[in-house]
């Protein structure tokens, strides 16, 4: 063959040009993926905390190989979740590894309107907050000061009330999901959640208490719901769940009774009517252990309606039948199967406390326990002793302090116009726009994000617009946090340590211990340490009430008391575990560690401290009221009203709070109408939102696995859906996927229609979670919040935001 | 044979020179001149690769390891001591010693030290070669690790060659 | 040799997705993103899946996590044409990513879906490239499917040899089993008498997933039951 001049040239120009490029190409091709983890990785530890992707508290063990986390599972000896985790627990990772965190404390460049950001140093940003707060408290106006806290865990919550206290504020407004508490409060005397010993009642009455999407802790729910469905030997127990949706505990219980949102009251009243009528409740417990269930006179002789005269006149059942849209017999048979298949017990929670009429509401749902002697006995409502920290000395303010602190709080809690509330996060934007009692001049955001997961009308973005200085400790860049002025990015939960007392949701106090399982990833600072070192910028008194050096040592300190006084046990084996009770129970405690750093450091291996032994005391341990008993009627309620109206009547105190029972009615249980926004004719649809169980609230839509599971089991992923009722929708001729308006008095958005057979005629059902405007690149711009068209109602007397009580109307885009 | 057959027949056997050139890892530089020779008189392997007996991966020596005992200068030859000089340097800048990996398991295997010594008793040779007689860091692997080196020697000693109990 | 297989509590089971999630954090699974998820690509090793049944107001919504079922006759091996997918001695079906050519037989053979195809390259923002170091991250172009946790048996099988003493039960449990709340699943050797799954693969109110196709499938549901009015004993 011959081979000439130009075709040597054309085949070595195609061989060397071949040689490159393959050797580039083929060599990226192999390679690539090895690049990415060059040397095998050392040898793994793995490290108890307590995961905090929802209040529940469960401890998890980290994986850490090279000083990163590899996978968060549960911690086998926690007592709350015994080493399972729920997916939200799962996911935690992604918040830890966001690409969108704050990684460092940045101020505003420009007006609020500007979204430039620049970074300063932690002296820098800490010199600015005292320096602003200084200049405020020389004014003589520290009360002018705000905190507004979302989840203020364990010593958090005391250290930010004591940061305001020693300053001179009497504004730390807290998130408090507080229907448990206060109805606990007006009939047992005690202003606290309590827990209910599920794993051995017979017969559980739920009133909208998504007890395995968002129970505390969901994955202790889920432990209790197997356990009493297949593994507790003899009775299965029987769960009834009563909610406007087929949600997944609904689906899981034995039947679901869809009700009229808003009518739960009336249902448990109708249930009492039935159980009163039939003499079934538990004679001795209500004759011995309660006040006004029979009529009674008091010392001047004035008569006074008791409880049982109220239900028997008041709640017949056809009239509830047609409240609640729950057939007679229904009401008839659940009746008798609660007061007959004893241990049963009664719980409610934000389904039934976030209307109108929450108080009240859960008032009845909890005297349906009483009626039946379902408190602290077996399977019924309990409470567990707190746990024993050392108490802090008390706080030593100045006269500048002293003063501040005597002012009126912006949120009106206690006052007339919420007697019953401590706390009422959703009345401070009002309070801010109007100046009343007086306008704000620095806010502090603290694992908060009102702008998003209020509803717009309520106002937060607003009312940011009065407040000059704002300062938000997110470690992410959401909706409330653009609007701040500084930030000072607080570490996320993997990162920090934390004491994380578990809510009393069990018969136990525990005690997790949160530490840092890898060292924090950016410039990020605990808030703890944060509030340390403004206080002591500030100097003098306010300072001085702050003797510790970081967070961990007071945490160091909040333990010394648990090591000296407290029985109990580390969370430890099965073996060990029994063997503390058993001896705790007969009064015994086992001295284990010679000295505190000894016990110090095996609590932080450990995880945490509980205490296993319980006391049933049949009830009165847990009545702290002027009688001693569980008051039906509410000696209480009627002290506190009465001491709001100030001279005047109750009852015109009662018509100024929307409340329509009049007279002795408004201090027993009983069935206040809930009010709506939007006349029925005009919007036919209850607006029923709802928190999926794979998704961490507001905060989950920045983490794409969840956003990938978030559409099972009913609805899409990766964004928002309604729920529809299929024949509802048919009239309306909207079809399943289809996109539609969803129109409350107050605005409307797109979303896309599902119809599912497990929603009511009258009720759409919608997810919280996404429509962010911020919060990083999966969450923004994705879905709808509904929160844009809820209107703001309250309940009148606790201040409980009413999320339920929009009316809408849906239409086809 | 017709010219544009001939072009591609030429282009193709260029083409897998390139990948078998591309496929193999090419001669390793190491930062530094480390004589495992001069090493193995005064410590065990363990010293600076502690894992090999209890996990999968042996270990690498951290700068911290080396410091403890090139606290000061332990070298006798004078292009030693130039060479030991260089820790001093990377103490300054607080940087770890970039050592270019030679022996690679993808990470779809899973390759274990911690079984292969203790229990299947292989010697580091085995795979390593002679590695405690070299002066200098090697510049290629003593063999290939591919499949064909560990399934060939579990062939030999009638270990498990089911492929799951390797890939993952 | 044992033979894994895997009993599903379908009564307990609440599609929480706590598995779901564990597992895709376990196998560095990747997140399809909103668009490759909309065309039904979003990878799910175990998936819930939930089916609604009845009218309002007599509706039950049921919930079946899917796991690939570890066929004992799988449909998949019998037609890759390399060899990368096959059923070892232990009843595990494997899945060998180097040897898979991408051809997705498999993927069409399983009746179960519970094989998935590598579309496209996946995406890691560089701060969340904490791989687990046990489990192969995949390439583009291949097929991937659960595995029963395989890389915790291998470390499960070293570290018995090591303390010179057989597999225990708890030794060897695929991340889902270990994470589920409810403790509805339940894994184990079927072939050893005293193992949990054993007992209760054999239970009245056991069932398989499209067992006439004769799949021989190793994961086993337990049917809901009914409430006997607490009846005790």
């Amino acid at each position: 063959m011959e081979l000439d001049r130009r075709d040597f040239l054309k085949f070595s120009t195609a061989t060397f040009a071949g040689l490159a490029l393959s050797g580039c190409v083929l060599k990226k091709l192999i390679e690539s993926d090895e690049a990415e983890a060059p040397w095998p990785p050392g040898p793994e530890r793995w490290i108890a905390s307590v995961c905090q992707q929802c209040p529940g508290g469960c401890g998890i063990n980290v994986r850490i190989i090279d000083g990163r986390a590899i996978k968060i599972d549960g911690l086998p000896f926690h007592p709350i979740n015994r080493g399972r985790l729920c997916a939200v627990g799962q996911a935690g990772l992604q918040v830890l590894y966001d690409p969108d965190r704050i990684k460092g404390p940045m101020k505003r460049i420009g007006g609020r309107d500007s979204s430039k950001w620049q970074s300063l140093s932690w002296d820098e940003a800490i010199q600015t907050v005292a320096a602003k707060l200084t200049e405020i408290r020389g004014r003589g106006e520290p009360h002018t000061v705000a905190i507004l806290a979302g989840q203020p865990r364990g010593r958090m919550d005391g250290l930010l009330a004591r940061f305001l206290e020693a300053y001179g504020s009497p504004n730390y407004v807290r998130n408090s999901c507080d229907g448990t508490a206060k109805a606990v409060l007006l009939t047992q005397g005690i202003d606290t959640q309590v827990g209910y010993d599920l794993e051995h009642s017979n017969f559980i009455l739920s009133f909208g208490y998504s007890l395995l999407e968002t129970g505390w802790s969901p994955v202790l729910a889920h432990r209790t719901y197997g356990y009493l469905r297949q593994e507790r030997p003899g009775a299965k127990a029987k769960i009834i769940q009563v909610e406007p949706r087929l949600s997944m505990t609904a689906a899981k219980a034995d039947q679901w009774i869809p009700i009229n949102p808003g009518t739960d009251g009336a249902l448990a009243l109708g249930l009492t009517h039935v159980i009163v009528r039939e003499g079934l409740y538990d004679r001795k417990f209500v004759e011995e252990e309660t006040f006004g269930f029979e009529d009674w006179r008091d010392g001047d002789g004035t008569s006074h309606l008791g409880f049982k005269s109220l239900v028997l006149k008041a709640y017949r059942l056809d009239e509830v039948s047609t409240i609640t849209g729950v057939p007679v017999e229904t009401i008839i048979r659940i009746a008798k199967e609660f007061a007959k298949e004893k241990p049963a017990v009664a719980i409610a929670e934000r389904g039934a406390s976030m209307h109108t009429n929450g108080l009240y509401t859960r008032m009845a749902i909890h005297s349906l326990n009483a009626l039946v002697g379902s408190i602290d006995v077996p399977g019924g409502v309990v409470l567990p002793p707190e746990v024993p920290f050392t108490s802090w000395p008390p706080v030593e303010g100045d006269s500048i302090a002293t003063k501040g602190r005597s002012k009126p709080r912006i949120d009106h809690a206690g006052t007339t116009l919420f007697p019953v509330a401590r706390h009422v996060v959703s009345q401070v934007p009002q309070s801010i726009l109007r100046a009343d009692p007086y306008p704000i001049s620095a806010l502090f955001l603290y694992y908060t994000n009102p702008v998003y997961s209020a509803p717009e009308a309520v106002g937060f973005a607003k009312a940011f617009e009065r407040v000059p200085f704002i300062v938000s400790f997110s470690p992410f860049m959401d909706e409330s946090t653009a609007q701040a002025d500084l930030i000072l990015p607080d570490h996320t939960y993997l990162e920090r340590w934390q004491d994380d007392p578990a809510l009393p949701v069990m018969k136990s106090p525990v005690l997790g211990i949160r530490q840092p399982v890898v060292k924090p990833l950016y410039d990020t600072r605990h808030t703890g340490d944060v509030i340390l070192g403004i206080a002591k910028a500030l100097g003098g008194k306010v300072a001085a009430a702050f003797p510790w050096d970081d967070f961990e040592g007071i945490l160091k300190e909040a333990a010394k008391a648990i090591f000296r006084d407290a029985g109990g046990t580390l969370f430890s084996s099965p073996f060990e575990e029994v063997q503390t009770k058993a001896l705790g129970e007969r009064g015994w405690r086992l001295p284990t560690y010679k000295s505190f750093d000894e016990f110090w450091q095996a609590l932080v291996e450990r995880g945490g401290w509980w205490e296993p032994a319980y006391h049933f005391s049949g009830g009165h341990r847990l009545f702290k009221t002027g009688s001693g008993k569980f008051e039906f009627y509410s000696q209480h309620l009627r002290r506190t009203l009465e001491r709001a109206a100030a001279g005047k009547p109750v009852d015109e105190l009662l018509k100024k709070l929307g409340v329509v029972a009049r007279g002795d009615m408004a201090f027993l249980p009983h069935y206040e109408p809930p009010r709506f926004i939007g006349e029925e004719k005009d919007y036919p649809f209850h607006l029923n939102t709802f928190k999926p169980a794979a998704s961490a609230g507001s905060r989950g839509a920045s983490q794409p696995h969840l956003q990938e599971i978030s559409g099972v089991p009913v609805g899409l992923k990766w964004g928002s859906w309604v729920e529809v009722n299929p024949k509802v929708a048919g009239k309306l001729g909207i079809a399943d996927g289809d996109w539609v308006w969803v129109e409350s008095p107050l605005g409307k958005f797109k979303t896309q229609a599902l119809l599912h057979q497990g929603v009511m005629p009258n009720v759409v059902n919608m997810p919280v979670g996404q429509g962010h405007k911020a919060y990083g690149r999966w969450a923004q711009g994705r879905g709808a919040n509904p929160n844009q068209i809820l209107g703001e109602e309250r309940d009148g007397l606790a201040g409980f935001p009413a999320w339920y009580a929009t009316r809408v109307r849906l239409s086809k885009a | 044979m017709n010219k544009p057959a001939l072009a591609v027949a030429i282009i193709l056997l260029v083409i897998a020179a390139a990948v078998l050139y591309a496929s193999s890892p090419g001669a390793a530089r190491q930062p530094m001149r480390f004589s495992h020779k001069a090493h193995a008189k005064e410590a065990k392997c363990t010293a600076c690769h502690p894992n090999y007996e209890k996990h999968a991966s042996a270990g690498l020596p951290r700068l911290a390891d080396c410091l403890d005992c090139h606290e000061g200068t332990q070298s006798k030859e004078p292009e030693d001591v130039k060479e030991e000089a260089k820790l001093a340097q990377y103490a300054e800048k607080k940087e770890e010693i970039r050592w270019v990996r030679l022996y690679r398991v993808p990470d779809h295997s899973f390759f274990s030290h911690r079984r292969h010594v203790v229990l299947g008793k292989l010697e580091c040779k085995t795979c390593h070669g002679e590695i405690e007689a070299t002066d200098s860091p090697p510049r290629w692997p003593a063999q290939p690790i591919d499949m064909d080196w560990c399934v060939s020697c579990h062939q030999k000693e009638k270990v498990s060659t089911d492929c799951n109990g390797c890939h993952r | 040799m044992p033979r894994w297989g895997m009993v599903i509590d379908l009564d307990k089971c609440t599609g929480c997705q706590a598995c779901v999630v564990a597992c895709r954090v376990e196998n560095n699974v990747p997140f399809a993103a909103s668009e490759q998820a909309e065309m039904g690509r979003a990878i799910f090793w175990i998936e819930i899946l939930s089916i609604v049944e009845g009218e309002y107001p007599n509706v039950k919504t049921r919930f079946i996590p899917r796991p690939c079922m570890q066929c004992d006759h799988p449909p998949c091996t019998a037609v890759c044409p390399t060899g990368a997918t096959y059923k070892n001695d232990e009843g595990l079906v494997a899945q060998i990513y180097p040897r898979c050519i991408g051809c997705r037989y498999c993927t069409n053979a399983c009746p179960y879906t519970v094989k998935f195809f590598n579309w496209f390259k996946p995406q890691w923002p560089a701060e969340m490239r904490n791989f687990n170091p046990d489990v192969a991250v995949r390439p583009v172009g291949v097929v991937e499917k659960c595995t029963f946790c395989h890389h915790r048996l291998q470390k499960a099988k070293e570290q018995a040899k090591i303390e010179s003493r057989e597999l225990r039960e708890e030794d060897y449990v695929p991340a889902c089993v270990q994470t589920c709340p409810t403790k509805a699943m339940y894994f184990g050797d079927l072939d050893d008498s005293k193992s949990a799954v054993s007992h209760l693969a054999k239970s009245t109110r056991t069932f398989r997933l499209l067992e006439d196709l004769g799949t021989e499938p190793k994961v086993y549901y337990l049917s809901e039951g009914e409430w006997y009015g607490g009846r005790k004993g």
